[in-house]
């Protein structure tokens, strides 16, 4: 095969094409960007900071002194344990008790 | 006769100023509409306190304007809101919206500021009338026919109101507004009427129903004025009434339950609304300086809250054109700022320390405390978790975070972030520096809600029941979003009530064509028959005994006779005398 002048520009335009092409490529990829939490880690970081400051205000609560109205607003813990078991009863009468009994299909009414 | 006319109500300006709305347009409309409550606001500061405007009609003195502590504070957080509503509301195009808006905040301020019951039951009932119009603006069936049981259950209330006060005033032959008190039937009807308005339990669907269904700028106005207005009048009419504490209480507990099955994000929002109302009228229903005190500030915080709230899901529906949960999520990629104002209005209405719920709910519970409501006490407090759960995090939870629905939209328009912003800023500024709001409550506040015992107890409160979501969440036990209704107590009005008025329609119309049957045409028709030949029959009837043979031959021959008027001259004069005979007799006995 001859050799022809043309062909490293030609092999340059193409392979300059390919890299812009590459670049708007991974442009593309970029634009739907990765948010802060699409990322596990991230996700998992929260929830160790939020696991951690529970135990840490759980242990803050010992040594707080409260003005209470009612005795067991001294008890250690008073507060974490009910709105835990609040929110637990909460969740559970909603979904085992009150929602069999009211839950219609979104047209009942019509 | 009017005394003196040196200020202006409140309440004139904005429904005067709403008359001009639709003769602007563009800038200058919008300009013209922010101005109405700034001029609003300047004209209230003006105002000394005490009563203007007294008016004597039919024997009557009517008060326009009266002005103290309680109605003062109601006063500002009417015109801040509007204010901010306004701003929220610039992407509207069409004059009515704007007209309504103003009427209903004005009938507010009217409602609040009026010094006896008259004028105040006026007011009311225009609240009533703007507001629907809110909801069918939105222009949806389902709005339609909301605004349609909306409209049914206030007139009902307005009436139950109205027969109160005539009844109170023909009684005490006042009819200043002041204490009332539960005693006689008067002041029972009274305090249902302003029940209905309040969202009692079993008077609440009308707020769940129809809040949800209106326009997006709509349901902000309404979050505000219509409960509040009516948590003002039970501060004014009936502090310190036991039963109140009761119904409170139940407001505050049930519908959180609601809440975390509900798939409408705004409908959550309008049984949270309850919730939150449930405090205030706990707080009026111990009636001590604290708890009046708690009830007006949170109701001045709620107002500030609830309205972001509403704000930021009404701007994700802009946006999206969805806002059942089940259509929702990952949006805080697309609207960062919306999920963040969302998540300030989450934490002030939670009561995190540091936003505004914080230094109002804390009165209204510390009160209960105070008097050793045991009972009442963790009743709220688990309102106060179960109210974090459902409005704290599961709003933005679903429509923000949870899993990602695909919305890629804009972020919400730059008048409704300014909107939500200014929204925000007051919710911190408020559970910051709590002491303007507390210098505007109606007795001096002396309350301190930033003690460390109550920092600790209260974040312990909202992380526990966080977690208590975060793990139920992780278990897979949390109630997914269905879609679906949840029937409520209207039930007994909406599906019954189609049932009795076809048994009611059975049962008159079948009277009505039995009665038509035997009456017009059976009875009538007789009656028509005989009394075309009656001479005849009466004739043949009474000469008939006396006839022995061919009976029936003559008494064909008779009624034909009478029929074709050709009886014997003889037989009328036999006629004659019988009738002379029968009046002699009658006149001589």
């Amino acid at each position: 095969m001859r050799w022809s002048p043309r062909a490293p520009a030609c092999n340059a335009w193409i392979g300059l094409n390919l890299i812009v092409f590459g670049f708007i490529k991974v442009a593309m990829n970029k634009k739907e960007k990765q948010h802060l939490f699409d990322k596990p880690e991230n996700v998992k970081r929260l929830l160790i900071i939020f696991f951690s400051s529970v135990i840490l205000i759980f242990i803050l609560d010992l040594f707080t002194h409260k003005h209470a109205h009612f005795a067991w607003e001294s008890w250690p813990g008073f507060y974490a344990i009910f709105g835990f078991v609040a929110c637990v009863i909460l969740v559970l009468v909603s979904r085992f008790i009150l929602r069999p009994l009211v839950k219609r299909k979104e047209d009942y009414y019509d | 006769m009017i005394n003196a006319i040196p200020h202006i109500p409140p309440a004139f300006i904005f429904i005067v100023g709403a008359l001009l709305i639709p003769f602007l347009k563009g800038h200058t409309r919008f300009v013209y509409m922010l101005l109405l409550p700034v001029a609003g606001f300047l004209n209230l500061i003006a105002i000394p306190m005490g009563t203007e405007w007294t008016v004597h009609f039919m024997g009557y003195d009517l008060c326009l304007m009266r002005i103290d502590r309680l109605s003062l504070a109601f006063g500002y957080i009417f015109h801040i809101i509007s204010f901010i509503t306004i701003i929220y509301v610039m992407h509207v195009k069409k004059s009515l919206e704007y007209f309504a808006g103003f009427i209903y905040s004005g009938a507010a301020l009217g409602a609040i500021f009026a010094g006896d019951l008259f004028t105040f039951f006026v007011f009311w009932e225009t609240l009533t009338v703007a507001s629907v119009i809110l909801i069918w603006m939105r222009k949806t069936k389902l709005a339609a026919a909301a605004g349609f049981r909306y409209m049914l259950y206030h007139v009902a209330g307005g009436l139950c109101l109205m027969a109160g006060i005539v009844i109170t005033t023909v009684k005490t032959g006042s009819i200043e507004f002041g204490y009332i008190g539960l005693s006689d039937l008067g002041s029972w009807l009274i305090f249902m009427g302003i029940g209905v308005n309040c969202a009692w339990p079993f008077l609440h669907t009308w707020l769940t129903d129809a809040y949800p269904e209106a326009t997006i700028g709509g349901t902000v106005f309404l979050s505000a004025f219509t409960t509040k207005v009516a948590v003002y009048a039970l501060a004014r009419a009936f502090p310190g009434t036991e039963l109140l504490i009761w119904i409170g209480v139940a407001m505050a507990a049930f519908p959180i339950f609601y809440a975390v099955i509900e798939n409408d994000l705004r409908r959550v929002l309008a049984y949270s609304l309850i919730n939150q109302v449930g405090f205030m009228v706990v707080g009026i229903g111990i009636g001590s300086e604290l708890a009046i005190n708690g009830a007006v500030a949170h109701a001045f915080n709620d107002i500030l809250f609830k309205g972001l709230l509403f704000m930021s899901m009404g701007a994700v529906m802009y946006r999206t054109g969805k806002i059942r949960a089940t259509d929702l999520g990952g949006l805080y990629k697309s609207m960062p700022w919306t999920a963040a104002f969302c998540i300030v209005g989450a934490a002030s209405i939670s009561a995190f320390p540091l936003f505004s719920g914080f230094v109002s709910k804390s009165m209204v519970m510390s009160a209960a405390g105070d008097k050793h409501m045991a009972f009442v006490w963790l009743v709220l407090l688990f309102a106060s978790a179960g109210v974090f759960h459902h409005a704290g995090i599961k709003i933005p939870f679903f429509a923000f975070f949870g899993h990602d629905a695909g919305h890629r939209v804009e972020e919400a328009p730059k008048h409704m972030l300014v909107a939500m912003g200014i929204a925000a800023f007051l919710c911190i500024f408020n559970g910051t520096f709590y002491k303007p709001l507390y210098s505007i409550l109606p007795y001096p506040a002396l309350y301190e809600p930033y003690t460390l015992s109550h920092v600790v107890t209260q974040t312990q409160l909202l992380f526990y029941s966080a977690l208590a979501f975060t793990l139920l969440l992780l278990a897979g036990i949390y109630p997914a979003e269905i879609r679906s209704i949840n029937v409520d107590f209207d039930w007994f009005i909406r599906k019954p009530l189609p049932f009795f008025l076809r048994a009611l329609s059975t049962v008159l119309n079948g009277i009505n064509s039995l009665s038509d049957r035997m009456l017009v045409q059976g009875f009538t028709g007789r009656v028509n028959r005989f009394a075309r030949n009656a001479m005849g029959k009466t004739t043949s009837a009474l000469l008939l005994p006396f006839i022995l043979k061919d009976r029936a031959d003559k008494k064909e021959k008779i009624e034909w006779a009478f029929q074709t008027n050709t009886v014997p001259v003889g037989a009328f004069a036999a006629c004659s005398v019988f009738l002379i005979v029968c009046l002699f007799i009658f006149y001589k006995i």
